[in-house]
């Protein structure tokens, strides 16, 4: 006679992990794609965040059962997301410490403006109120 | 640049108040002069000799993609009185302020006086 404890469940082999864990990654991808697209400059903290978590379910497939192609999947996979931590790392800048403070008068200057015609700190204080925006660069 | 778009697409809401938009980058002129024609209703600098960007101290060493210096993006907000009234600096080079947290800022500390 068979009992309830001896019905073997038939184990999944977490195939259905490896395509999360690669939708996952690429997700976040094209997630960071239509944010960038939506001119939407905001530190995209899902973006390692999510391929990490793909690298885990791949991680977890593997444990189910082992293949080269999860092997490849899981290596290329955590490449991905140190290399999205790397990338977020490496962004980071440094509080402001400067000179320039609140309430304070903004420092005397002179510099030129795209037509080559002098702007100077005086120029600030001609024509209503201003937005001083450092860029990095037309790049 | 995105940003730079972004604000010369809501210029209209920084002359109602009374508020100009000046972009400087330690650029040549001929970039500048290239942003300028890119970006018309805002005012383009070029520091190239970086006369202003020391004196503020927002170079960003080694973070071009080349390798060289940029200047660390930074927002400051200054009254027709010449005073800084609010600064602002994103805490990643690849952050930015929208332009509506840019026209709050605006709001809440230049027109307002």
């Amino acid at each position: 006679m068979t009992t309830a404890s001896d019905v073997e469940i038939p184990r999944s082999s977490g195939r259905w992990l490896v395509v999360c864990g690669l939708g996952l990654a690429l997700l976040a991808i094209a997630a960071y794609a239509a944010q960038f697209a939506a001119h939407r400059l905001l530190t995209p903290w899902y973006l390692p965040v999510a391929t990490t978590l793909g690298a885990v379910l791949i991680g977890a497939a593997l444990g189910r059962r082992r293949g080269i192609g999860r092997w490849a999947a899981l290596v290329v996979v955590a490449l991905l997301a140190g290399a999205e931590w790397l990338f977020l790392f490496a962004t980071r800048l440094p509080e402001y410490t400067g000179p320039v403070a609140v309430g304070e008068r903004f420092p005397s200057f002179e510099i030129t403006r795209a037509d080559g015609t002098p702007f100077a700190g005086a120029d600030l204080r001609d024509d209503g109120n201003n937005v001083l925006v450092f860029f990095r660069g037309r790049w | 640049m995105i940003e730079l778009g972004e604000l010369e697409r809501r210029h209209e809401d920084f002359a109602r108040r009374h508020a100009r938009v000046i972009a400087v980058s330690i650029e040549g002129r001929e970039e500048a002069q290239r942003t300028q024609d890119d970006f018309p209703h805002l005012v383009v600098l070029t520091d190239q000799d970086r006369t202003l960007s020391e004196a503020v101290d927002v170079i960003h060493p080694h973070s071009a993609p080349g390798g060289g210096d940029t200047a660390a993006p930074t927002t400051i907000l200054i009254d027709r009185g010449g005073t800084v009234r609010w600064l602002y600096r994103p805490s990643r080079a690849i952050s930015r302020l929208s332009p509506d947290e840019v026209l709050a800022a605006v709001d809440r500390h230049l027109t307002s006086e």
